[in-house]
Order: structure tokens, then sequence, then C-alpha cells
């Protein structure tokens, strides 16, 4: 969650004044062109399966609202999320205390140790969950603590960083505070927001969980995304889906317009590293901190890697697998191809987005981009069967589906490179002679490319780990990708299915935290 | 101008004659089915060597899945046979119009059983089988059931399927529907306050939570010829099956095959749905599929006569009755045992 290019959007900035002087009419050009792509990809392949939901569901609204069954899911998915932003919150912040306040030997470590999990593939992370805890609410609550426990030490953390530096708390013993006055009265007040921010953005997280829920709900406990896979695929009662469906848009657009404010002023971007070495008792919060992310956030996905995967689950990957539709490692390699194809429609997409956010079209433009945000995977992907149906055989909705989702994040990573682009290195350009077309690709294209780079690489981490979406759109063998595999494999009995999965989860992760590195890298290298 | 009128005539008919080819013989034929499906490598071998056609098998999930994909594309098919959908399916493929008629050839004689679950001159009956309750006779606590009553007080020891996502669970619901009419909410009230487990589909329940699987759980909703399949695979060998099966609440399921509306080779897809229930094809069903071969005139294997508990009198519900209640019995049976 990146939030800043919304803000930061207010500065006038136009595609001519990062790209030199221009003739008016290839500058109007420039702009219709990128209008037609950013905007033509939005509503196609976002507001119009939208649309579908929305027609869809008009005429069964009643009958669903009218159930109790409807209301104690709304009811689960909803306290589910409170317990599990609590959950994460509750491991989180002595963690991000600790990180925030001291620096020692391991700091990176323990940074990394809580921030993988986060951008795992969820059903790796439920899978780990499921084979150490097996199936029910707790489950559920630990795998989104996992997954999200991140969140709250980057957040909470970050700020808390800020607050320690500013030396208020020193300040505040000098003058003779005890230790609880000082956090009730100084620290905890000024810590709160990014509290706050964080519980938030945990709490959308898991109430649009979808395949943790899945794969850890054991057919009990269902959420409103996993009934609206359950009406749409299982029942065939495409109606009741889409009601479903709004209500679950609904509900996640209010929570996120409420606590728009909190997320806004609770976020702080820049993170100051603690120059305060732990000392005497201070060790004990290190190795707790420590005990916390490497035995409750990391401890059930090493188990599970530890314990199930090895040469002859690795090597089985190439075999094929009863109740699966292809071999592991064809599935992997599905995923890699959809995830390289999402990745480039989405990095070409939001290029144009962000090009079309610096005309007159600005305000349209960050609308249309960041809409998928507030559609939850599982919407999206049932609104695709909706309004695609007759292409469904098409193995490409899956990754444009995977673009949709992932555009976000090619904007966060491209608008800010965008806006601190120093316009006077195209104008000294264009003083020495450039033409426009030299001065794109001498000047502009090296110094963007390493931000749009990164957007890519983060659509693709996306596209990965995808499976709402995906889970609707994939029919046989068809663009079955690996999470696919993995949550068929783990909804088979027997140890050697469960430890193939946890094989190809291992090589999915090991894919995906190499997609993260460069990215962090890319992502150094545009902000040095 | 000329020459532009005789090139796009030339074209058209260059087209034309393409179209007409390709309609006649296609090199391959799809064969659309379910995830359990299983015949032997060379099950195909007969069509291709008297057609020349080649048969590609394509999975399209369970059969539950593999009918609404289908009816979601009716008319412009991804397949030009589907295979799998079974009568508690087969009022949904109906009504969505996902099959072109076509009949049983004339020399076919079909097993009595295999017509008795629908009257349909739509899809053709290729195999059938009988959902039943299977138990471990060793690891039983206590004697045998002998009746779905019996299964109330032994519910801890039992495992069934979800109906919504399972075919073997969903006939399991209908049995009881059958059998104890509007009171089977209550008798599957007291099954889950007994302490049923219920999984997703038949493979987590049979070798997961059953004995056979390392399970703890010595009853399980299966098939009427399951035993036949644990003699079969038993290594070390064995005479006998270590399974019994509850004859009482069993329901009939069969299984069709038809030609897919909107095929472009209806003439080629139905020489192969001819061909699923001739004795090359249907001699492949028994030991692969475990249930009954649909023409009455292939010999069963010696293990299958042996092993296969008959089953008298069956359960059936129309398919048309079973369309009509499906959507609020599943989701009454959900709110009862699940939620």
């Amino acid at each position: 969650m990146t939030a800043g290019p919304v803000g930061q959007a207010s500065r006038p900035a136009t595609f001519a004044e990062f790209e030199g002087p221009a003739p008016l009419g290839r500058q109007r050009l420039v702009t219709a062109a990128a209008a037609s792509v950013a905007l033509g990809f939005v509503a196609v392949l976002v507001w119009w399966p939208v649309a579908a939901v929305v027609v869809r569901a008009g005429a069964d609204f009643g009958s669903v609202f009218g159930r109790a069954a409807t209301w104690s899911v709304v009811g689960f998915t909803v306290a589910q999320a409170i317990v599990s932003a609590l959950a994460a919150l509750l491991v989180g912040l002595p963690i991000a205390s600790t990180l925030a306040r001291y620096d020692f030997w391991g700091r990176g470590l323990l940074r990394a140790a809580v921030t993988v999990p986060f951008v795992l593939p969820t059903l790796v992370v439920a899978g780990a969950v499921r084979e150490v805890l097996g199936t029910g609410v707790v489950p559920i609550v630990v795998a989104h603590m996992v997954l999200n426990v991140a969140v709250v030490v980057r957040v909470v953390g970050a700020r808390w960083a800020v607050v320690e530096a500013s030396g208020v708390a020193e300040a505040a013993a000098t003058l003779g505070l005890g230790p609880l006055a000082r956090w009730r009265r100084v620290t905890g007040p000024l810590i709160a927001p990014a509290v706050a921010a964080a519980t938030v953005v945990v709490l959308l997280f898991c109430l649009t969980s979808f395949g943790t829920v899945l794969v850890l709900g054991g057919g009990r406990r269902a959420t409103i995304e996993t009934e609206v896979y359950r009406y749409a695929v299982t029942r065939g009662e495409l109606d009741v889906a889409s009601a479903l469906a709004i209500v679950q848009v609904a509900l996640v657009a209010v929570v996120a317009l409420v606590s728009r404010r909190s997320v806004a002023t609770g976020v702080t971007l820049r993170v100051r590293r603690p120059v305060r070495r732990p000392v005497g008792a201070a060790w004990f919060e290190v190795v707790g901190a420590g005990l916390l992310a490497g035995v409750v956030v990391l401890g059930p996905l090493v188990w599970w890697a530890g314990s199930s995967v090895g040469p002859a689950s690795l090597g089985a990957l190439a075999d094929r697998v009863p109740l699966v539709p292809v071999t592991p490692l064809a599935a992997m390699v599905t995923s890699l191809w959809i995830a390289a194809v999402a990745g480039v429609v989405a990095g070409f997409v939001g290029i144009a987005a962000v090009v079309l956010s610096r005309s007159a079209w600005g305000p349209v433009a960050v609308v249309s981009v960041l809409a998928p945000l507030a559609v939850p995977a599982v919407v999206l992907g049932f609104g695709y069967l909706l309004a695609f149906g007759s292409f469904r055989g098409s193995v490409w909705l899956i990754p444009l589906a995977h673009a949709a989702v992932g555009l976000p994040l090619v904007w966060s990573a491209v608008a800010p490179a965008v806006d601190g682009f120093d316009r006077r290195l195209t104008e000294a350009a264009a003083t020495l002679g450039a033409s426009p077309g030299r001065r794109l690709v001498r000047v502009v294209a090296p110094l963007l490319a390493p931000a749009v780079v990164a957007g890519i690489g983060l659509a693709a981490v996306v596209s990965l780990g995808e499976f709402g979406a995906t889970a609707f759109l994939v029919r046989g063998a068809h663009g079955f990708t690996a999470p696919m595999a993995i949550f068929r494999l783990l909804s088979q009995p027997g140890d050697q299915l469960h430890a193939l999965a946890a094989a190809l989860g291992l090589v999915l992760s090991v894919v995906v935290t190499l997609v993260v590195a460069l990215v962090d890298r890319l992502d150094r290298t545009t902000s040095s | 101008m000329l020459c532009r009128v005789t090139a796009m005539a030339l074209a058209v008919a260059l087209l034309a004659s393409g179209c007409t080819d390709e309609a006649e013989s296609p090199e391959t034929l799809t064969l659309l089915t379910h995830d359990s499906f299983a015949v032997g490598d060379g099950a195909f071998d007969a069509f291709t060597a008297e057609t020349g056609i080649e048969v590609e098998v394509v999975s399209g999930g369970d059969a539950g899945e593999l009918v609404a994909a289908a009816v979601l594309v009716a008319g412009d098919p991804q397949a030009d046979v589907m295979f799998g959908v079974d009568n508690t399916f087969l009022q949904r493929a109906l009504d969505g119009d996902v099959f072109a008629p076509h009949s049983v050839p004339a020399d076919v004689s079909l097993a009595e059983v295999a017509t008795a679950a629908a009257d349909t001159d739509v899809v053709v009956p290729i195999d059938y089988g009988y959902v039943c309750v299977n138990y471990w006779t060793d690891a039983l606590a206590g004697p045998a059931p002998s009746s779905l009553d019996d299964l109330v007080g032994m519910a801890d020891q039992f495992v069934t399927e979800n109906p919504e996502t399972s075919s073997p669970g969903f006939a399991f619901l209908l049995a009881t529907i059958a059998t104890y009419g509007d009171d089977w909410e209550q008798y599957w009230g007291e099954l889950a306050d007994g302490g049923l487990e219920v999984t997703a589909g038949w493979n987590d329940a049979y070798y997961g939570s059953f004995t056979a699987g390392g399970g703890d759980r010595p009853l399980v909703t299966s098939y009427a010829t399951s035993p036949v399949a644990e003699v079969v695979f038993a290594d070390p060998p064995v005479d006998a099956p270590p399974t019994g099966v509850l004859t009482e609440g069993c329901f009939l399921q069969v299984e069709y095959a038809g030609v897919l509306a909107g095929t472009d080779y209806p003439e080629a897809a139905g020489q192969l749905v001819d061909y699923l229930l001739t004795p090359d094809f249907q001699s492949e069903i028994p030991l692969n599929m475990f249930v009954y071969p649909a023409n009455a005139d292939v010999e069963l294997p010696a293990v299958f006569v042996d092993h296969a508990v008959e089953i008298a009198d069956p359960m059936v519900l129309t398919p048309a009755e079973i369309e009509q209640g499906r959507a609020d019995w599943t989701q009454r049976w959900t709110e009862i045992v699940l939620r």
C-alpha cells in the first residue's frame, strides 16, 4: 500500500514539461493515445465486468438480503478480519518497537523475516499454516497474521522510528515522567495514527482474503468472497453470487472511505535507522522480537518447507498427479508466462495512465487506474465470467485480469519517478539540438526505466501469487497456474501430494522473492 | 476489376471447399470429460483405426463444473463430445441445450438399470453404479450398519462428501431424501450432532479420512463397487475385500455421453458417442472407473463379478425432480450440517 502519488499529482506537471518543448499537435496526439490505452483498458477490463455483476445482481438482491445465512457470512467476514488485524498488531507491535528503537546485529534480517511472508503467494502461507495447525478459525487468523504482520511492522515501525529520533520520549524522561506515563502521554499518542493506519490496511486485506479462507476454512467457514465463488462456480447461481459480490464491494468501499484519512495521515514513508544499541534488559526485547518473527511468523513456513521439501518432492514436480490437469512444473511455467504478459500489459497501461495524469485528464486517470484497488480480485474474476463468458476458453483473460489487479502497483512505482523527473535535463538536451524522439530515447527512457521495470516486476509478483480472479477463469489445463496447482494438491489427501504442494510453493516463493529483490534494487537506484 | 472479381470468387470457392472438407472428416475430435475419467491407454485405438480420427480427451473439472461450463458456452462448445454428465446433473444440461440429440444405436442392447434413471433420447447412458455407504469391517466399533437409521448412532465414525462439491455426496443426500421424504433435514441434523465429518470430494473422504487412507473413520460414502477396487489394488493381494457395503439407501447413478450442440463435426461426434457403447470401449470401464458398463452384452471381469455388491432396489429420483430440488436441498444441507 503506497499512499503518495495521489496527493503529489497536484503539482501541475504536463507531459510536455518533462518531455521538453514539443509541438502542440503532437502533444495532443500523445495524450489521446495515452487516454485510449489507459481508459480503454480500465473500461473494458475493470468497469465492464463490474457493471456485468451489478446488472446481474439486480433481480436477486431482495432474496439474498432476506436470508439469515447471508448475514452470518457477512458477520464472520467482518469478525475474522477484525480478529486477524488484532493478531497482526499483537505480534507486529513488539517487533516494530524493537526495530524502531534499537540498532543491532541482525536487524536487517529481522526486518526481512517479517516482510517475506507479505510478498509470498497467500496459498503458500495458507498451505504452511494448514500443515501445522489444520483447519478452522484459529488457522485462518494465524495465516492472516503471518501475511500481514509486515504491514504493522513497516507502517508503525516507520512512525515509531521518527518519534524515537525526535527525542521527545527522552525529554519527557528528563522532565520526570515514568516509563508508563511516557508511553501513555507521549509515545502512544504519537504512534497511534500509524497503528490505526496499519490496522485499517490489514483489515482491508483480511476482508478480501479468499484463498486463505478456502484452504483453511475446511468447508465450514465462509467469507463473502468464498460464498461468491461457491454460488458462482459450485452452485451455478450467478444471481446470488452477483448480489454477494456487490455486498463485498460495498463493504470494502465503506471501510476504505471511512478510513481514508487515517491511512493518509498514518503512513510515514521515510524510514530512519535508529542509533541506540540495545543494553541490558533491552536485549530481552530484541531476543523476544526475534523469537516472535522466527517462530510465530516464519515458523509454519520453515516447518512446511523443511518437513516436506526434498529431492523426492522437487523431482516429482515434473510428474503427472491425479486430479491435477497438468504437472506442477507445467503449472509453474504457465505462471511465469502469465506473469510476464500481465507485467508487461500492466506496465504499458500504467505508463499510459501516468502520461495521461499529467494532462487535463489527470483526475480521471487517477481514479481509473486506482479503481481495481476497490474491486476485490474475486469480484473481478467473477465479473469476467459474466462479461466474457463466451471467451472463457480463452487463456488470455487470465493475464489481462492479473494486469488489472497489478495496475495500481505499476502506478505506485512509476508516478513518483515521473514526479521527481528533472525537466531541466530534457530542456538541456533540446537546447543542444536533440530532437523530441531522441530526447525520449536518450534522456527520458533511461531515467524512467528503473521505475517502469520495478512497476512491471511488482505487477508480475502479484500475478505469480494471484488466485482469487484466476480461480474463476481457469478451465481444465488452460491457464492452470502454480497457485491453482497448489490449491488442487492441498485439497487432495495424502502426504505426498502435500509435499508436492510444498515443493511447488517453495519454487514459486523463490521466484517471487527474486523478483521482489530486483524491484528493491531498482527502487534504491531510482531514489538515490 | 474483372481480375479482382475472379480472385474473390476463387477465394470464396477455396474457403467454401475448405469448410466442407473439414466438416466431413476432422483429424481430431475433442472429448470433454470430468477429472475422474479413466480408461486404458489404447481405449480409442479401435475408433482411430476405423475412422482415421484421433481422440483428444480434455478434462473440465468435476462433473458439476463440467456441466456448469458447458451450459455457459452452449451452442459454441469447446469440444465435440461430452462424457460424464450423470442423472443428477442431466436436467441442467438438457435445460441448457448443451447437447444435440443422439440416440442409442439399434444394435446395442442396454442393461435395464442403465435406462432406469432417466427417460431421454438426447444423450446415451455409458455406465452406471450405485452410491452406497461402505465400511471397513475390522475398524468398526460395533456391528456393521444395516440401515440408514443405524448410521445416526455411528455418525462419529462416518465421513461423507459435501453434496455441493461432490457427486457421490449429492447422490447420498438424494438417497436420504428419497428414503425419509420431508424428514431428511432431521436425519442430517442428527448425523451432524453425532459428529459427522464432511469433506469436499470423494478422494479426500475415501483416501483421507476413511480407514483405507489411514484415516480414523471406518464409514464412508462411496460406491457399491468400491470393494472391487480394494481387491484389485490390494498389496499384498487379498482374496476378499476388507470393506463391506450397506445395501440399503443406495442411489443409482448413471453417466451419459452426448454430442455437444454446435460442434463443427456432428456426424463424426455421433460416431464417437456410438463408439463409447461398443464392447471395445465398454470393456475398459469396469476395472478403470469401477462402475458397470451400460452395454448388456459386455462381459464383466471375474474380480468384478465376485466382489461388486448387487443392489436390488436402488433409490431413484427423476432428473427433473433432482434439478427442481437441488438448490434448496443443498442450501438447507449446508445450513444444517456445515454452519
